[in-house]
């Protein structure tokens, strides 16, 4: 684990030394050193892009206001004055302008939304009224924070009232606002501080993607091998049968979110098995899993198989078991996995699931909607490798298709999303924003381009990016990165041979690759080894001589979209100019005279 | 009389809670000649503010009865219950007793 801290800055109008406090003491990842800027100085600050306050603010800034501060029409409503709640809005717009203003000083901005003391009663039964009601224009002043900064892809709102709700009536203290200028108890500090840093791992791309369940009082009430499947607790009239099959939803539904699922359990496998295919009460079906290990061996074991199966890394499992002993073993020996405390209560199983922090994503693109179903192609995929005989074969048969496209506005979310996920098939490691490789892929000979890949069993999504940076008649590949999911199966090969297609074009005299060794990302070197370019040992450097042709794989369908939404005018007026140019089975079918640049 | 042992005990829990948010150099040290207030005092005063209001807290959760540590004579009297984590222990006590 990366264990660099997180430079942070907190703006409020309020002390806030509480919250940074406990982000730099507390002990889950990311690492952080948060400094507070002078509170009651937000505005101030805001309009000064040169306040050495900002010297802190490189990876985050936390901008915590109270409502009254940025508004004074609503500071106003507060004293039951009748004022216009058009007014109160246009305020919030002038502020929420200020923050767009300043966005590009911190790599991401986190806004607690404005809550009110839940000891102020306001107007009683008419605040939800409209042009009257202190709730109603509150909720209408958040939800303009979120309009103006819908697309503003580094700011993000937190939901601040979630804190008060998990701190009852203790949120709000007017004796520790008397005494210390602090709004809030300290417990509402120590819960935003949790959240910063949920939020934080999740930029990052530490989500965890895998959750492996244990079946007997897990799943189901009950032991299936002991008392059999028809008499399992699941379902029916039953408090804990219902509370299991509420369980089995909220898995379902993470399902959603592109989270997959798996088991790990000691029982017979046929005898599971026979229950999650007959019991009527299963929510979760067969198919909804990606994988299971169902046997009496030792459950660390299955769990780090079952993760390298389904091309995973430890640290993106979690693993629920109710027995506490089974928790301790896997927990002592794979420190990666998570294995959250689980309640003896099986009653309240839905609710911890649901209240875990390690799923939460930056973004939610089509791909993460769609894993749960990717896993499932997969497990088609590998049984019909059983049928063939060589790798080459098997390739063939998969009808392997690959969408080469440049960088563009549409797939710049994914394509981020993969190059901060990505370790294993990665040359660099590199992590950036959106907007930090949206700008890296609009500079002067910089080139970036992404693959999407499907076969015969479903499509894969955007699973590749190679990038180019041309100086001086060479080339330099800077990022290679693959998906796992499409490791092994000429996909590399697909992408270095069109950006040496494209080096051809442009009459580089050589194209190099700089492998940057990380704890992950020895598959890279593999594969680099393999690949025909020229290896220095002395550097790790990968040299092609533009003599030799790159070879393409027979086995992969290239459809080139390269797309008049690329980023920069330049490559809109080289695209337009642009035919798709197709080849099929490394065949190249056509190519317009354009293209030879 | 409350039981002096669990006032402190609840005394210390405070501390943890606050110790939460401090940085290392600051923490309060679990002891009954910690400094709260004064010459030689071992919290700042924001540490001192939110230490207070924990305390009142965890000592409504722990003996039901709401008390209040800050009035005009604790913070400057010389015989201030803030001299001592022992001397606030005892100030407490009175405290319950009264209430």
């Amino acid at each position: 684990m990366d264990q660099k801290k997180l430079q942070g800055l907190i703006i409020s109008d309020f002390n806030a030394d509480v919250l940074s406090g406990h982000l730099n003491n507390e002990a889950s990842q990311p690492c952080i050193q948060a400094a507070n800027a002078p509170f009651g100085q937000v505005i101030p600050i805001l309009l000064d892009s040169e306040n050495s306050a900002w010297e802190s603010a490189g990876d985050f800034t936390v901008i915590w206001t109270q409502p009254e501060s940025v508004s004074e029409t609503f500071k106003r409503a507060l004293q039951f004055e009748n004022v216009s709640h058009a007014d109160i809005l246009q305020e919030v717009d002038q502020f929420a302008q200020t923050i767009l203003n300043i966005r590009d000083k911190s790599k991401t901005i986190f806004i607690p939304i404005w809550t009110m003391p839940t000891h102020l009663r306001g107007f009683g039964l008419l605040n939800m009224q409209e042009g009257v009601g202190l709730t109603n224009i509150l909720m209408k002043m958040n939800l303009a924070l979120a309009e103006k900064f819908k697309d503003a892809k580094n700011i993000y709102l937190l939901d601040a009232s979630n804190w008060i709700a998990q701190t009852g009536k203790r949120a709000f203290n007017q004796k520790l606002w008397a005494m210390a200028k602090m709004p809030f108890d300290h417990e509402i500090f120590k819960i935003a501080a949790q959240e910063i840093k949920t939020c934080l791992r999740a930029i990052s791309g530490q989500a965890r993607k895998l959750v492996v369940v244990d079946l007997d009082d897990t799943l189901w009430g009950g032991i299936v091998g002991d008392q059999g499947w028809q008499n399992l607790k699941l379902g029916g009239h039953d408090p804990l049968g219902e509370s299991f099959v509420d369980f089995q939803k909220a898995l379902q539904s993470l399902t959603n979110r592109g989270i997959i699922l798996g088991i790990v359990s000691k029982n017979e496998e046929s005898v599971a098995l026979e229950a999650i295919k007959n019991h009527p009460e299963m929510i979760l079906k067969l198919e909804d899993f990606a994988g299971w290990r169902i046997n009496w061996q030792d459950k660390a074991q299955n769990i780090a198989e079952l993760a390298a199966e389904l091309n995973l890394g430890l640290q993106s499992v979690v693993f629920i078991d109710d027995n506490p002993v089974e928790r301790a073993r896997v927990q002592e020996a794979l420190s990666e996995v998570l294995v959250p405390d689980w309640p003896a209560d099986k009653m309240l199983y839905k609710q911890t699931l649901l209240n875990l922090n390690y799923f939460d994503t930056p973004q939610l693109s089509e791909e993460d909607a769609q894993r749960a179903k990717m896993y499932q192609q997969e497990q088609r995929r590998q049984s019909s490798k059983a049928n063939v005989g060589s790798l080459e074969q098997w390739l063939e048969t998969l009808d392997i298709q690959v969408v080469v496209e440049e960088l563009n506005e549409k797939n710049l979310q994914r394509a981020t999303q993969l190059l901060n996920k990505t370790n294993q098939m990665n040359l660099s490691t590199r992590r950036m924003t959106e907007e930090e490789f949206f700008y890296w892929a609009i500079q002067d000979d910089h080139h970036v381009w992404t693959f999407r890949v499907a076969d015969k069993f479903g499509d894969y999504g955007l699973t590749g990016i190679i990038s180019l940076v041309v100086e001086e008649g060479k080339g330099t590949i800077v990022d290679f990165i693959l998906s796992c999911r499409v490791i092994g199966r000429k996909v590399e090969e697909s992408m270095v041979a069109i950006l040496m297609e494209y080096a051809q074009k442009i009459d580089l005299e050589a194209v190099t690759a700089s492998y940057l060794p990380t704890a992950k990302n020895k598959p890279c070197l593999g594969f680099w080894k393999k690949s025909g370019f020229k290896y220095s040992d002395n550097d790790q450097n990968f040299c092609w001589i533009m003599d030799n042709k790159f070879p393409i794989p027979d086995s992969i369908k290239i459809i080139d979209k390269t797309s008049p939404l690329s980023l920069r005018s330049e490559k809109i007026i080289k695209a337009s100019m642009k035919e798709e140019v197709i080849f099929a089975k490394g065949v190249k079918v056509f190519e317009s005279p354009s293209h030879r640049q | 009389m409350a039981d002096k042992q669990k006032i402190l005990n609840t005394i210390y829990d405070a501390i943890d809670e606050v110790n939460l948010s401090l940085p290392q150099e600051k923490k309060v040290v679990k002891s009954e000649d910690t400094v709260l207030f004064g010459v030689n005092e071992q919290i700042d005063s924001l540490g001192l503010t939110m230490l207070i209001v924990a305390i009142e807290q965890k000592v409504e959760e722990a003996f039901g009865t709401v008390i209040t540590l800050v009035d005009g004579s604790t913070m400057s009297n010389e015989n201030s219950p803030f001299q001592s984590i022992r001397a606030l222990v005892e100030y407490i006590d009175a405290l319950i007793e009264r209430n």
